[in-house]
């Protein structure tokens, strides 16, 4: 038997992508290639394009210029395609308040051309796994936030769709049920279904994404590996230390030559480079406020934009 | 200017595609639509004929007769014009508004496989549903009451989906161009209501003076009205088709201009 659509390599490609948005960030110049068999994560800061990003892919919006692929097919002339084999879980959790749970996911099978029968079995299914069994007859208006995220999770899984993208899955989650959804991704992970995941949280894209691309203000500024992302940018350790206000010029002068040192407010923290000795370092610092750590995303922000996320943006120029 | 006219010929001259699609956003509103369906019937049935009743016999028994016939026959075709016009031109204006700004439903939808033409048309669809409906409830009761033949019922359906159309598309066309939900007073307040009351419904255009006659004339509520007396009394004439020449040719512009800006709009609203 002929197949007669060859097998996709490529699962989202984006070539010089520009897009205007009137209401949030501007994207510029963007082009990434993400392959199939692995799950992506779109990791920034609130409002750096994440949102405008995903969209594109699950075509909600399209570009101004450049070229946006997924799995072969083109964003512009080929939406519905792209749709059909497409799952959604996004930011703003847009289920129909009028709808009862069930209705919710058997409202939308019929967009996808599936039997009554077909939908309506798997959407108990669906319930099932996602705990959300007993609350089928149940109005939509009356669940919290967390049973919200597991229907548009139940949803964007109903017709099995190839690549299931999500925007920042675990916002205002509480820790247990941030570790129930996380583990049942993992779990849709492991049936196939390749994840795209736009997220401004670092420990969800590390638990979940083997590669990650960095934005900031509608530019990729980085990408790599989620693992050795860390080390590859930042360093093995950091040490992290108070020093009164008079006093950071001079430090910096002092460690800057043989280390990568960064000022964030009152503080200074040294990155440390495989091998780097940091007993010696540590002998050199005056402080009664030090903290040896693993590098986190803050770093990264601070060595690729110059300013840590906790800062507000009106505080930098 | 001669660019921005062949960009609007463009935007006005092409044939929209009614997929599949647009059926299933018709069918996802009749699911939410059954949810409350007695809201539905006081204010799509129960409030035409209160009106039918109230001034048809109520206020048409004071009337000796009109044109020759009683007021009730005169007051019909206007009653069934004007409700046709304001249930779909809600459903165009006020309920697309909320469901594309504030329900999330257009958010919703656009998440599926359809395309942004696919959900327009399908909000439509959804309107001259719903026009139908109101216009199925009035001639149905006057059915029952032997007032109507059967001919006389399916012809009076037949030229309420005209209506339907022409008053949808061109709400879906005010939708496009508003800036808040507000305005649609201005729609409202200074071009149904007005219509409804002036064009040959509550009382005959022979009151006017001939100019305003011919202004009043080519409004969409008075060849509405036309339509419908026309089919009461049997007239089938040249005037009727021209009739449904201008509906034809009104509504698939408005549909046409209104769905390309919208679907402008609709990245926007999602």
């Amino acid at each position: 038997m002929v197949m007669d659509r060859k097998i996709e390599k490529v699962l989202v490609e984006a070539r010089g992508v520009n897009k205007h948005y009137p209401n949030f960030c501007d994207l510029k110049n963007i082009s990434f290639s993400f392959d199939v068999g692995k799950s992506y994560g779109v990791l920034g800061p609130r409002n750096s394009g994440v949102t405008g990003l995903l969209r594109l892919i699950y075509c909600t919006a399209f570009s101004d210029k450049g070229e946006v692929m997924v799995l072969g097919y083109n964003a512009k002339n080929q939406p519905r395609e792209i749709k059909s084999i497409v799952g959604v879980v996004p930011d703003a959790l847009s289920l129909e308040e009028d709808l009862t749970v069930i209705e919710q996911l058997t409202v939308f099978g019929k967009f996808y051309d599936l039997a009554g029968p077909v939908v309506q079995n798997r959407a108990r299914e669906l319930l099932q796994q996602m705990e959300l069994g007993g609350l089928e007859g149940y109005s939509t208006r009356h669940l919290s936030l967390f049973q919200r995220k597991k229907l548009c999770l139940a949803r964007a899984l109903l017709h099995q769709p190839q690549l299931l993208v999500l925007d920042e899955p675990t916002k205002g989650l509480t820790s247990n049920d941030k570790k129930w959804f996380l583990q049942m991704l993992q779990f849709v992970q492991k049936a196939n279904i390749n994840l795209v995941i736009g997220t401004s949280n670092y420990g969800d894209a590390l638990e979940l994404c083997d590669y990650i691309l960095f934005l900031h203000n509608g530019r990729v500024i980085e990408q790599g590996e989620a693992k050795s992302l860390l080390t590859n940018i930042v360093g093995t350790t950091v040490i992290d230390f108070q020093s009164p206000p008079a006093e950071v010029e001079y430090q910096l002068a002092k460690f800057s030559n043989s280390y990568e040192v960064f000022i964030v407010d009152n503080r200074v923290r040294i990155f440390f480079k495989e091998g780097q000795d940091i007993k010696e370092a540590l002998t050199k610092i005056l402080s009664d406020n030090i903290i040896t750590r693993k590098p986190n995303l803050d770093d990264i922000f601070v060595k690729l934009i110059g300013h840590s996320l906790e800062q507000k943006p009106w505080a930098t120029t | 200017m001669g660019d921005n006219l062949r960009g609007l010929a463009r935007d006005l001259w092409f044939l929209p595609k009614l997929r599949v699609g647009a059926f299933n956003v018709w069918s996802h509103y009749f699911l939410v639509f059954r949810q409350a369906p007695l809201i539905n019937f006081f204010w799509v049935s129960v409030e035409p004929l209160v009106y039918l009743f109230a001034i048809g016999n109520g206020v048409g028994s004071l009337v000796a007769e009109v044109n020759g016939v009683s007021y009730f026959e005169f007051f019909f075709p206007g009653l069934l014009a004007i409700s046709v016009m304001i249930t779909t031109s809600y459903e165009t204006t006020y309920g697309t508004y909320n469901r594309a700004y504030f329900s999330k439903t257009f958010a919703n939808l656009f998440l599926t496989p359809i395309s942004s033409m696919d959900l327009l048309l399908g909000e439509i669809l959804w309107a001259v549903f719903k026009g139908l409906l109101s216009a199925l409830t009035v001639v149905l009761v006057l059915y029952v009451d032997k007032y109507l033949s059967l001919g006389q019922l399916f012809s009076l359906l037949g030229a309420s989906v005209l209506l339907c159309w022409f008053f949808s598309s061109l709400g879906l066309f005010i939708t496009s161009i508003v800036g808040s939900s507000e305005s649609f007073i201005y729609y409202q307040s200074g071009f149904l209501i007005p219509m409804a009351m002036l064009c040959n419904t509550y009382f005959p255009m022979t009151n006017y003076p001939e100019t305003v006659q011919a202004l009043i004339k080519i409004l969409p509520l008075s060849q509405g009205v036309f339509l419908f007396r026309a089919i009461m009394e049997g007239r089938f004439e040249l005037s009727f088709y021209l009739a449904v020449l201008y509906f034809l040719i009104l509504s698939f512009l408005f549909t046409n201009w209104s769905l390309q800006r919208m679907s402008k709009k609709i990245e926007t609203l999602v």
